[in-house]
């Protein structure tokens, strides 16, 4: 047979073995095996079937946290997105699934030491051909198992190559297909401009991968990448978001450009970053280029390298759950990242939770009555939240407030009560003290939060105000 | 003592009627029944209520101009609840709404409110969690078939969602519980009544795909993070039925309890 040549326009579509770093046989029943490790330009035809493809770039693309699927409103001839997301379902690991989250390709030009797809990994690659995934797309959006596609890709030969053909399977998506769901495109490091502006006409929401909070880290783990080649798209990005957004005010006909804004990832725990640093990144993140979402992953070991901690080192998972807290602090309850840490403390406290552990430091600024703060001083109660508060705000309008009616309203005691006074009279069963209230807040008498509930806490919290948003919107 | 039980044909519409008959008496009911499930009591004086939308179109008029549009959604989604005694919860609702009117909803630590605003979250909560679990299957005819048992009857506040996300399919959604079939062909959603429905031969390459979905399913979790006990709680087993990714362990769980 015939080789296609570099430059043929079939090539893509047909065959996919020039751009593997390692030969690899895959016979047409399916078993598969890497026979090359360190062979340049080694190349075999393989047939591999859709679901075996699936299997893998599933699989390689499960470590991306982003799964939201809110913040963008769409109708199209099929399917719509709801501004408030939808999860279809949920995976063993408690992670709701709302996308189909899925890799382009996972054969990667890079070597970045905490991935799973690095170049000097020995693990199964496989690449999709446009229709292949198109077809499996539209027909799990028709069938309600997902609300749309986050598509991502390893990088094929450069930067731009991969982002051309990751646009081509989004364009056909949203024209031919005339699809209305949600997409998240992840935009590549190093992405050239012409191409951002592109990305964003298709996708509801683009997002590039920070991964690594400080240019050291990066040298460190992923060298292959430079801050100024993250960071710069972002800004790119933002700048046309913000464009589009003014223009779309004046003329309505001017088409949406990745309406629910920019996300990131940040790898927690796989370098030394202590928490102020990383918060201090997120609050500019959002500050500078109005971010609508930081995501942060406790770092699951995959690789071995002398730089990164060892295989059997615990998942960080109460340091990301904290992060989290204290990112919804930031966004949501007023807070200034630089509140919640001190001099001496730049790691949050692990014991309690960050707002608390920011009440204890701040005696003087409780207890706090009941019917009278307004509602910024409220939602920085511990144990009271947006919609507590906003229960609270409500009722104060018809009634004054008594313990009993706070208990009827669903509003949690067990931490607020400490820091409030319901018609200046103090409900706490020990005197207001700092110390002796740590000491109850902690978390000994809670002995499941070290393993797995505190991500059932991050997760009913967040849920909670995603739930909440939709009833918002639907009443 | 005689109590005097409204009885009402169990539509909105009925319900509505016998609110506003009883507003027009200005007297406090014994209870409000849908026909099918009244027990009779021996002090009961029954009054039976004809549906007449024309006098429902009225007094929902004067609704919206006493309360504001969420108190309105918060009744219809309550009437939606499988909850017991819900007519004379609506009813004690509207008539504190009558005093307090459009400021009814800021009353939260009021018992009658309070009873009004659980359900009707948990109505809300079930549609917007049945808007993603769902589950088509495609027939052999190209229909889109997808069967749901619910908790409470969120069939009409689902329906609009749906054609508006596949407008040009055919689809229809089966509530087993309630024997209601929402039909969409091509133009707009619509209720009816079904008694026995058998599922028809579904499409060649449906068993493929859902193999698809099933190993992506399985494949997206990150093991080391394994947390089953959060898996359920936003996905309660008892919806595990029709999902197509958790059939294959529903059944196997079945089975192990019958046969072990």
């Amino acid at each position: 047979m015939e080789y296609p040549q570099e430059g043929d326009p079939d090539l893509f579509q047909n065959f996919q073995f020039w751009d593997r770093p390692y030969g690899q046989i895959v016979s047409q029943f399916g078993s598969s095996k890497t026979f090359a490790k360190n062979g340049e330009g080694f190349c075999i035809l393989y047939i591999m079937n859709t679901l075996e493809k699936f299997k893998i770039l599933a699989e390689s693309a499960k470590y991306d946290v982003s799964c939201s699927s809110s913040g963008a409103k769409r109708k199209n001839k099929l399917g719509m997105t709801v501004l408030g997301g939808i999860c279809h379902s949920w995976s063993s690991d408690g992670r709701c699934i709302s996308l189909l989250k899925i890799l382009m390709t996972n054969v990667c030009i890079y070597d970045c030491a905490y991935c799973v797809n690095r170049r000097s990994n020995d693990i199964p690659r496989a690449t999709f051909e446009p229709r292949e995934l198109i077809d499996l797309t539209v027909d799990f959006y028709e069938k309600n198992y997902i609300e749309g596609l986050f598509l991502s890709s390893a990088v094929i030969k450069t930067p731009d190559y991969t982002m051309e053909r990751m646009i081509e399977i989004v364009r056909q998506l949203r024209g031919r297909r005339q699809f209305g769901g949600y997409i998240h495109l992840k935009i590549i490091p190093g992405t050239s401009p012409r191409l951002l502006e592109i990305a964003g006409r298709y996708a509801d929401r683009v997002s590039v991968n920070i991964e690594l909070p400080t240019q050291k880290s990066l040298a460190l783990l992923a060298p292959d990448k430079k801050m100024p080649e993250i960071i710069g798209p972002m800004k790119r990005l933002d700048t046309s978001i913000r464009s589009m957004i003014a223009l779309r005010k004046k003329h309505k006909k001017v088409p949406a450009y990745a309406p629910a804004g920019q996300s990131t990832q940040l790898i927690i725990g796989a370098t030394p970053e202590t928490d102020l640093e990383i918060m201090g990144l997120s609050q500019w993140l959002y500050q500078s280029i109005h971010l609508k979402r930081v995501y942060y992953s406790a770092y699951v070991p995959v690789n071995t390298t002398k730089n990164l901690p060892a295989l059997t080192t615990a998942i960080p998972l109460l340091r990301e759950h904290r992060l989290y807290q204290a990112d919804w602090l930031i966004r949501f309850y007023g807070f200034d990242g630089r509140e919640l840490f001190t001099k001496n403390t730049p790691h949050l406290d692990l014991e309690v939770d960050p707002k608390a552990s920011w009440a204890l430091r701040h005696p003087e600024k409780f207890p706090v009555e009941i019917n009278r703060a307004d509602y910024e001083t409220l939602i920085r109660v511990p144990g009271i939240g947006v919609q507590g508060a906003y229960k609270i705000v409500l009722t104060r309008q018809v009634k004054s407030l008594r313990i009993e009616d706070l208990k009827k309203m669903r509003i949690s005691l067990k931490r607020a009560q400490y820091f409030i006074t319901v018609k200046g009279k103090y409900h706490g069963d020990i005197p207001f003290t700092p110390e002796d209230i740590r000491e109850r807040l902690a978390p000994e008498k809670r002995p499941a939060l070290q393993n797995s509930s505190p991500q059932l806490n991050f997760f009913i919290q967040g849920k909670k105000e995603e739930i909440a948003s939709v009833l918002h919107g639907e009443f | 003592m005689e109590r005097k039980i409204y009885l009402y044909d169990g539509t909105y519409t009925g319900l509505l009627t016998a609110l506003s008959v009883i507003e027009k008496k200005r007297e406090k009911p014994g209870n409000i029944c849908p026909k099918g499930s009244y027990r009779p009591g021996l002090f009961d004086k029954i009054i039976t209520i004809t549906t007449d939308p024309a006098e429902t179109a009225d007094f929902l008029n004067t609704l919206e101009k006493v309360l504001v549009r969420r108190s309105l959604d918060h009744i219809f989604r309550v009437f939606l609840s499988s909850v017991q005694h819900k007519e004379m919860a609506i009813y004690r609702y509207v008539r504190l709404g009558f005093e307090t009117q459009k400021k009814l909803d800021y009353f939260l630590s009021d018992e009658r409110v309070k009873f009004i605003h659980d359900h009707a979250r948990k109505v809300s909560v079930e549609a917007h969690r049945m808007r993603g679990l769902v589950r088509f299957r495609e027939l052999q005819d190209g229909w889109l078939y997808a069967p749901i048992e619910t908790d409470h009857y969120v069939l009409p506040l689902i329906i609009r969602h749906f054609s508006q996300r596949l407008p040009q399919k055919q689809w229809f959604i089966h509530d087993i519980k309630r024997k209601k079939i929402a039909i969409h062909n091509l133009t707009y959603p619509r209720i009816f009544d079904v008694k026995n429905y058998r599922v028809p031969e579904l499409s060649f390459k449906e068993a493929e795909h859902q193999k698809i979905w099933q190993e992506y399913f399985k494949n997206i979790a990150i093991k080391d993070r394994k947390n089953v006990r959060l898996q359920r709680q936003f996905m309660p087993k008892r919806y595990w039925k029709y999902l197509t990714e958790m059939e294959v362990i529903h059944n196997e769980e079945t089975c192990t309890r019958y046969h072990p």
